[in-house]
């Protein structure tokens, strides 16, 4: 029989998912807030003051809680316990993980104390600041960061879901302008109890584990959410269908991100979906790819990436290294509007599915740190059941209903040929 | 993993039985002369078997019938320990028993298949095939030579352990790689399949097999094993000079300070590895000079290259910051020098290595790892390498720190113009 997470929600709106097996000789943690890089938390509203702030607050606030906690530089603290752990920023979450064998408990309170009681100064801000601008340079430097932020930035009029700075974490000159008000509203705002979930995996008993995190909340001041989402209008209109940008690279390399307005279908149906055009269409062997490299017009897919923005809206992007950007994009789009699908492939792709849900297992501790990732997808331990729902024919509706005429194109050129 | 239960059949098959994981693995390995054009043409060879075989002319083909054996994966891989180069070709499925499916017997064929039964009609490769590989590897390697980080790295070894072998399977020069891919014939990649095919050294099953299953792997393959020298290490010879390259086309930098391991033995591997351990927790003095002290530091840890007797610590820095870090050296190593520091140190990385052991007891690769360890006599087992790291006292450290000497400084300067 296989093991799922248990779900709860704690007295306080944090949500816990457990997972519990008598023969795990280690325990996972993994604490996160829905809050990210993404150009949707820019601006907020909270208490009714609008804020507009800088891009990386998300990410500074994440280094800020963990090495200027009330316990001095929480991360050197687990290093003590001989822990693997760190903490990550990406675009919809922020989350604080750690694996090892010893004091679990006493490091799970300490872990919430950490985010939940934030004690960082105006001058821890200050020592935080290269760190973080010598991480900038770093995202900066890679080809397709730089295409994942010029595509996002473009794709909506009246939202930035990434900066000019083109990095999602900002550039050394914002990092430098952020400021201990920024942060504190960022935190107010965001840090709220109903936006947290713990997940816990490990040999607990769960009566025992519940009672200890109530316990540990109960001595902590409740964070009550105080913050309104601003509202973007015009999420239909683009801002830039096509851009370039010169860069050093072999190849020219080109992002294509579309944008899908949708109420029909689940996040997990929309998945699984997207992921079977993909497996169809544009994997290596696919007789569409191997004939756009035959006529030399591709040299590789690159990326295929999903995103959900919001309950009723997503995206999905390609990134790929092309001799012929035009013509690359011609072919896609020209194919995506005229494919052809079979039931043959569907099924030979549920299988393959269904198998690799089963190996989960073996790499356990991977999908719990992939758990939060994947959330807004799936929050079960394996998908095998749900994945034996799906069908050839309610595919075919899905791929009906997807829109492939509102995109936009970014091209990162080689500058030395440019 | 318990090494004692590591079976073999006498022929060259290593087995181990567990219930542990889900998947079953199985391994075979041959032998090739390490030189840079062999390097090349298993890359080529590994691409090829992997796109075409006899029976399953096209890679959709390969991929569909992949899939419909539960999404196996059959992979074939360049090792190198040391001296030696080793390709192994692997089958990864899941265990039939999981999924109610008996389908053992059609995996063991399609990876056969893969293997054995090569695309070489009349001892022609398949034109296009072939030259879209050629063309493939060779895109992808001038895309790496872009990547600062792997340029950077590469010029390393090429720079600082000029004469070493690991060079074989560096490139840094795209044209001369691309004359070597580009030179490379029909009849050379068959000649090396031949050669390989019968430099067969031994093979490996793992997880949760039954009888008859390792029957069936056993009489599957009529290889005869050869007579495999478990030789690996070579003792490199370091430049000894100051180097800096400069990169207009990036903004990062980074540092390496190299050390020569003066009394290396591959024996002291569980040496080393405490060793790094020391040196790389966010607690020891790397992180500590460079990051928390000096400030100057976005990454950096320490390396032991385990078959070539070197020791490097590589840090990412602003290029402005090259003095500091040489500077921070020295306090690195007064902490080493410090035996109160060094003992908590010493105590750190001995609880971290029984962790780390609780860890891989769980984990998939770690346990196969250990097994090819065994298999090819290069480490101790994880009990054992436990014990020797218990007994290991600050004057075993100290001696070792004294038998490091310190090469010079290797610095690729981002010098990219931000505006």
């Amino acid at each position: 029989m296989r093991n799922n997470y248990i779900k709860k929600t704690l007295s306080n709106g944090v949500k816990l998912y457990l997972y519990i097996d008598k023969n795990m000789k280690q325990y996972y943690v993994d604490y996160m807030v829905n809050y990210g890089s993404l150009g949707i938390w820019y601006d907020f509203y909270l208490d009714d003051n609008h804020y507009h702030v800088l891009p990386g607050c998300a990410h500074f606030l994440e280094h800020l809680l963990e090495e200027h906690s009330k316990y001095g530089n929480f991360f050197k603290y687990l290093a003590t316990k001989k822990y693997t752990r760190n903490a990550t920023t990406s675009d919809k979450i922020t989350r604080f993980f750690f694996r090892g064998t010893k004091d679990i408990y006493d490091s799970i309170e300490k872990l919430i104390n950490v985010v939940d009681d934030p004690v960082f100064t105006k001058e821890d801000i200050e020592e935080t600041k290269f760190a973080i601008a010598e991480e900038t340079k770093r995202f900066r430097n890679n080809k397709n960061s730089l295409l994942y932020c010029i595509t996002q930035k473009n794709l909506f009029k009246d939202l930035d879901l990434y900066s000019d700075t083109n990095c999602i974490i900002g550039d050394e000159n914002t990092t430098y302008q952020i400021d201990y008000d920024m942060l504190k509203a960022c935190y107010d705002a965001f840090y709220y109890d109903e936006n947290k979930t713990l997940l816990i995996a490990g040999n607990f008993d769960e009566k025992e584990i519940t009672d200890y995190l109530e316990n540990i909340y109960s001595k902590l001041k409740p964070h009550k959410k105080r913050v309104k989402e601003y509202t973007y209008n015009n999420l239909d209109k683009v801002k830039k269908k096509y851009d370039t940008f010169n860069f050093a690279t072999n190849s020219d390399e080109i992002g294509i991100i579309f944008k899908e307005f949708n109420t029909n279908y689940s996040n997990k149906e929309i998945f699984y979906y997207l992921h079977f055009i993909k497996d169809s269409l544009l994997l290596n062997g696919t007789d569409f790819i191997e004939d756009l490299k035959k006529k030399n017009i591709l040299e590789n897919i690159d990326i295929f990436d999903i995103q959900f923005i919001y309950d009723d809206l997503f995206t999905f992007q390609i990134h790929a290294s092309v001799k012929d950007s035009k013509k690359f994009e011609n072919e896609l789009i020209s194919k995506l509007k005229k494919p052809n699908f079979n039931e043959k492939d569907f099924k030979l792709y549920i299988k393959s599915e269904i198998s690799k849900h089963a190996l989960k297992i073996d790499y356990k501790y991977d999908e719990f740190q992939t758990f939060f990732t994947r959330k807004e997808t799936s929050d079960d331990f394996d998908d095998i059941n749900f994945i034996k729902t799906l069908s050839f024919d309610k595919f075919i509706n899905f791929y009906n209903s997807l829109n492939f005429d509102d995109y936009v194109v970014c091209i990162i050129n080689d500058k030395n040929k440019s | 993993m318990e090494i004692k239960n590591i079976k073999n059949n006498n022929k060259g098959l290593n087995y181990y039985k567990t219930d542990e994981f889900a998947t079953i693995d199985i391994r075979q390995y041959f032998n090739y002369e390490n030189n840079k054009e062999n390097f090349i043409k298993s890359l080529l060879l590994r691409n090829y078997l992997l796109k075409t075989n006899k029976k399953y002319k096209t890679h959709k083909q390969i991929i569909d019938k992949s899939r419909e054996l539960y999404g196996l994966k059959v992979i074939i891989s360049n090792y190198n320990f040391g001296i030696k180069s080793i390709i192994c070709f692997e089958l990864k499925m899941v265990n039939p028993r999981i999924i109610e499916e008996n389908y053992f017997n059609d995996a063991l064929n399609f990876y056969k298949d893969i293997m054995l039964k090569p695309n070489f009609i009349d001892n022609k490769l398949d034109k296009k095939i072939f030259n879209q590989i050629k063309k493939e590897l060779i895109d992808r390697e001038r895309n790496n030579i872009k990547n600062p980080s792997i340029l950077s790295e590469r010029l390393y070894y090429k720079n600082v352990l000029p004469n070493s072998i690991i060079n074989n399977q560096i490139i840094t020069d795209i044209n001369e790689f691309e004359n070597i891919v580009n030179n490379i014939n029909d009849n050379d990649i068959i000649d090396f399949y031949n050669k390989l095919m019968e430099s067969y050294i031994s093979s490996l099953a793992f997880g949760n097999l039954l009888d008859e299953e390792i029957k069936l792997i056993e009489n599957s393959f009529n290889f005869s094993p050869i007579n495999f020298d478990y030789k690996y290490d070579k003792k490199e010879k370091v430049s000894k000079e100051d180097i800096e390259i400069i990169s207009k086309e990036t903004s990062q930098s980074n540092i390496y300070f190299t050390y020569e391991i003066k009394n290396f033995k591959k024996e002291n591997r569980y040496l080393y590895e405490v060793l790094m351990t020391m040196l790389n927790n966010s607690n020891g003095p790397i992180y500590n000079t460079y990051r928390t002290k000096l400030g100057i530091m976005y990454s950096g840890y320490a390396i032991t290259l385990y078959k070539q007797g070197v020791i490097y610590i590589k840090v990412d820095i602003d290029k402005n910051n090259k003095d500091k870090a040489i500077n921070g050296l020295k306090e690195i190593f007064d902490i080493l020098n410090n035996k109160k520091e060094l003992k908590k140190l010493l105590e750190f990385a001995k609880e971290k290595t029984k962790e780390i052991s609780i860890s891989n007891s769980e984990n998939l690769t770690a346990s196969i790892n250990e097994m090819e360890d065994y298999i090819f006599k290069l480490d101790f087992s994880t009990d054992e390498k436990l014990k020797l790291t218990n007994k290991l006292t600050i004057e075993d450290i100290i001696k070792q720190i004294e038998n490091l000497e310190y090469k010079g400084t290797y610095f690729y300067k981002g010098d990219k113009d931000e505006k």
